[in-house]
């Protein structure tokens, strides 16, 4: 079933519809938000605002265009108000990471570096870019779907994603000969 | 392959690391506590929309109205003072005038006998003639 119908469907109260809708957009709807708010059990509350916020608001939501960057802009501004919310809890951020270069080659260690530090090199961004990149190279969003989500100049999503790939691929570049591993 | 930052097509490589760096935990159990939300607001009578959205849906029709109303009040009151001024003279010209006998035109228009009012009011404002 198509996601209008769907939407359709949980607009007239069906409550199945909109757990299928969830299960569609659950991996999306927690990667932005962890994409705005560092911390994964925040990002995990902004991401769950954001699904009832577009339950309430299925109304205004219009069937003729996709259903994804509609629901997107909604978990994006959930996360967005939950991390102006939380300023004063906010954590250190990380120090940049160096790749792990001693004899005993930890697989598992390797990917928390890893993580860890393209996590820093992600939250160093400016909070549009890391939604902009994380839509078109994680999820596939088009330029102008994401102009929609984030409600800017479809040549300043290309702008967007273009500094913060440049940012983020020097970091991969630190941990090039151990990617094929650890990613 | 690696995809240059100017590149119109996704950076699967990128985007690999980013969605291990991004992905949460058990998806099933999120979809669960969602759920259990979404039934809870059912359950508490779930209208559609909270108050405040409702509020929030009415503040710019508010506002417009709001604006609409100030200019027809404004238009209305400037309005007035210039009907108010024409007013005033159209009462007070038949008073005013004087004819050729020296005599306020309103005196002569009716038969009635000017009150003592009238003839104080008529003498002193004709009384430069």
């Amino acid at each position: 079933m198509e996601d209008a119908e769907l939407a359709a469907l949980a607009h007239a109260g069906d409550r199945d519809a909109f757990g299928e809708l969830v299960r569609r957009y659950v991996g999306q709807a927690r990667r932005v938000a962890r994409s705005v708010v560092a911390n994964e059990a925040d990002a995990d509350d902004a991401a769950q605002d954001g699904f009832l916020a577009a339950l309430r608001n299925l109304g205004r939501y219009d069937p003729t265009r996709p259903f994804g960057p509609w629901l997107m802009r909604i978990v994006a501004n959930a996360a967005t108000d939950r991390r102006r919310r939380q300023k004063v809890r906010a954590a250190d951020p990380l120090s940049p990471q160096t790749p792990f270069t001693g004899t005993s080659p930890d697989r598992a260690a390797f990917r928390r570096q890893f993580r860890a530090a393209l996590e820093a090199a992600l939250a160093a961004l400016p909070e549009r870019r890391r939604i902009a990149v994380v839509l078109f190279d994680v999820e596939g969003y088009s330029h102008q779907e994401i102009a929609e989500v984030l409600n800017v100049p479809v040549g300043t999503v290309r702008s967007d994603v273009f500094h913060a790939r440049r940012a983020l691929r020097k970091e991969l570049a630190v941990w090039e000969d151990l990617k094929e591993e650890i990613v | 392959m690696k995809v240059s930052p100017f590149d119109h097509r996704p950076d699967r490589e990128l985007g690999k690391a980013l969605r291990s760096v991004l992905t949460g935990a058990d998806e099933e159990a999120f979809v669960q506590r969602v759920m259990t939300r979404v039934a809870e607001m059912h359950a508490g009578g779930y209208a559609g929309l909270a108050w405040w959205e409702v509020l929030d849906t009415w503040a710019r029709p508010g506002l417009v109205a709001a604006a609409l109303g100030l200019i027809a009040g404004v238009m209305i009151w400037a309005g007035g003072l210039t009907f108010g001024g024409e007013n005033s003279a159209a009462l007070g010209d038949p008073l005013q005038a004087v004819g050729d006998s020296g005599v306020p035109a309103a005196f002569l228009a009716t038969a009635r006998p000017p009150s003592l009012n009238e003839v104080m009011g008529a003498g002193l404002a004709g009384d430069g003639r």
